[in-house]
């Protein structure tokens, strides 16, 4: 048996192994200039999801305030977005009339883009969408504000004539709860749908289904729930499953849910499986319709479900693991080196564009920005051709 | 104002990122983790400076950030699996690192609170936002993964 001295010592021992961050008041100093923090959980790369790490061990990587360390050849070439996909990217006023800050959460069409409004120090309050075909805002609803400290909003989606979001209590476990809110796309006063507590309330998934909302949770398991409210009812023959987007559901092999992968793609409108090609020593492998993404041999790489096609994806990006790849098209990552901190690997054009500091909403991105003065820059991935 | 939050951020930042490290298990993370914190605590330095510790509204919100806000995240443990090993003067010590890099986030956080920050349990309890009682059990959990008699326990 060990001792708690034994402990103490070895959590002391392992704090002299943090290397001292030469210049962190800088990285510091750049984060607040880049983002704004709001109530929905929204994340730069910095607070996000985790790298899937290549090889054995941790790297240690370049930050925003860019910390000493060689670039690497691979990064150089790195193009950013503004010069790639100028046809997905446009610039609107980063403040509404009113003073509040506009926060992009989530494409729902090439042409549209679900902006939260913010009051300075507040949580989001107001949802409106900007259409740049006519460049203009328009409010959908407001955003009634539950009274409880920590709530977050997590995500939103737009489906046919239906928007959704959800939320959750910050602290897991006990008491914790999550709810769903509806309102009509075409804008009006928005519903509390449900609350869920208990297992439920670890959502990790949600889509939009005809008139229910569909979900899946933690444990796995996809559930619907009607847009009008009352209990989520158990979709059968989905245990163990996570969605993707409806009506997609990811099965996955045993194991670390981080380390996992996923090895069928189930369609439940269906009832149809398809299995994953999954190589061996794969992990991390998560695919969409088209494409798949991991890390195999302690590199990032690609392949089809069906394990045609299967290549290294440029080995300083590391991907970040999400519950799907964005538009089904994209792997998001960081790069290990060099001056740009994040990427998007374009499966389809096998380009990586670099991202700077951009900000993403909850779930899986779909719409980055960030901040330049008093204007926002979006790059809507649903619009890029 | 602002050259005051940049003199804490040089004074604190080392401890701070020894903090991160043992919170989280690898330098990138606690690097992020502190750039964090450090950013939500520069957005509120004078409040923070005229009411509170600077230093235990950072660390407090770096716990609370590790556990809470990253939790969504839920294949988070992949660079915990993976951990830096690091030099340990004691071959254990390093197997003992290994597998506090294996435990949830709330349970580690229970433990790096209690035995590297030294904190009372409630204290703890309020840092986190729990009952004093499930700070108990966690840890009471976590040691008995650990295999860890709980020599010390009368003195929380």
């Amino acid at each position: 048996m060990r001792s708690e001295e034994d402990l103490i010592r070895t959590l002391r021992t392992a704090a002299g192994h943090a290397e001292p961050e030469l210049t962190l008041a800088a990285s510091v100093a750049a984060r607040r200039r880049s983002r704004r923090r709001a109530g929905w959980a929204r994340t730069a790369l910095a607070a996000a999801a985790v790298v899937l790490v290549a090889g054995g061990t941790t790297a240690v990587l370049s930050d925003g305030g860019g910390r000493a360390r060689p670039a690497a050849e691979a990064t150089r070439g790195v193009e950013r977005a503004v010069e790639v996909w100028p046809e997905a990217m446009f610039t609107v006023p980063g403040t509404a009339v009113d003073g509040r800050e506009y926060q992009p959460m989530a494409a729902i069409s090439p042409a549209e883009v679900l902006v939260s409004a913010v009051a300075p120090g507040v949580k989001p309050d107001r949802l409106e969408v900007f259409d740049t075909g006519i460049r203009q805002f328009r409010t959908v609803t407001s955003m009634p504000k539950p009274n409880v400290p920590g709530y977050r909003f997590r995500d939103v989606k737009a489906r046919d004539n239906h928007i959704v979001w959800w939320g959750e209590t910050p602290h897991a476990g006990e008491g914790a709860w999550a709810d769903f809110w509806y309102v009509p796309r075409a804008g009006g006063e928005s519903g509390h749908v449900a609350k869920l507590t208990g297992e439920l309330a670890q959502v990790d998934a949600f889509d939009i289904a005809g008139d229910h909302i569909v979900f899946s949770v933690e444990r796995g398991g996809v559930y619907r729930l009607p847009l009008t409210g009352g209990k989520p009812e158990k979709i059968k023959g989905t245990d163990g499953l996570h969605l993707r987007s409806w009506p997609l559901a990811a099965g996955y092999t045993a194991g670390e849910s981080h380390e996992r992968n996923q090895n069928r793609t189930v369609n439940l409108e269906t009832g149809r499986s398809a299995d994953v090609s999954v190589p061996s020593g794969a992990r991390g492998l998560i695919c969409g319709i088209q494409w798949c993404a991991g890390v195999l041999d302690g590199g990032p790489f690609r392949q089809r479900p069906d394990g045609s096609d299967r290549r290294p994806i440029p080995a300083d990006l590391r991907p970040l693991v999400f519950e799907g790849l964005p538009a089904d098209r994209f792997v998001l990552g960081r790069l290990s080196s060099g001056p740009v901190i994040q990427a998007l690997y374009d499966l389809t054009t096998e380009e990586v564009v670099g991202l700077d500091e951009a900000e993403f909403g909850g779930g899986v991105p779909t719409v980055f920005s960030w901040r330049e003065g008093s204007n926002l820059t979006v790059v809507n991935l649903l619009a890029v051709m | 104002m602002d050259q005051s939050f940049d003199e804490f951020v040089r004074a604190r930042g080392d401890a701070l990122l020894r903090y991160g490290y043992v919170l989280t298990g690898n330098t990138e993370d606690a690097a992020d983790l502190v750039q964090e914190a450090l950013a939500r605590l520069g957005n509120a330095w004078s409040r923070v400076r005229k009411k509170d510790s600077p230093e235990g509204y950072v660390r407090t919100t770096m716990v609370r950030l590790h556990i809470n806000a990253w939790r969504r995240r839920h294949r988070e443990d992949l660079v915990a699996a993976v951990p830096e090993r690091g030099d340990f003067d004691r071959y254990d010590d390093a197997d003992l690192w290994a597998e506090l890099g294996r435990l949830p986030r709330r349970m580690r956080a229970v433990l790096v609170l209690r035995y590297y920050e030294d904190l009372p349990d409630d204290e703890i309890a309020e840092i986190l936002g729990v009952s004093r009682g499930t700070v108990r059990s966690q840890a009471a959990r976590a040691l008995g993964k650990l295999r860890i008699t709980h020599a010390l326990e009368e003195a929380r």
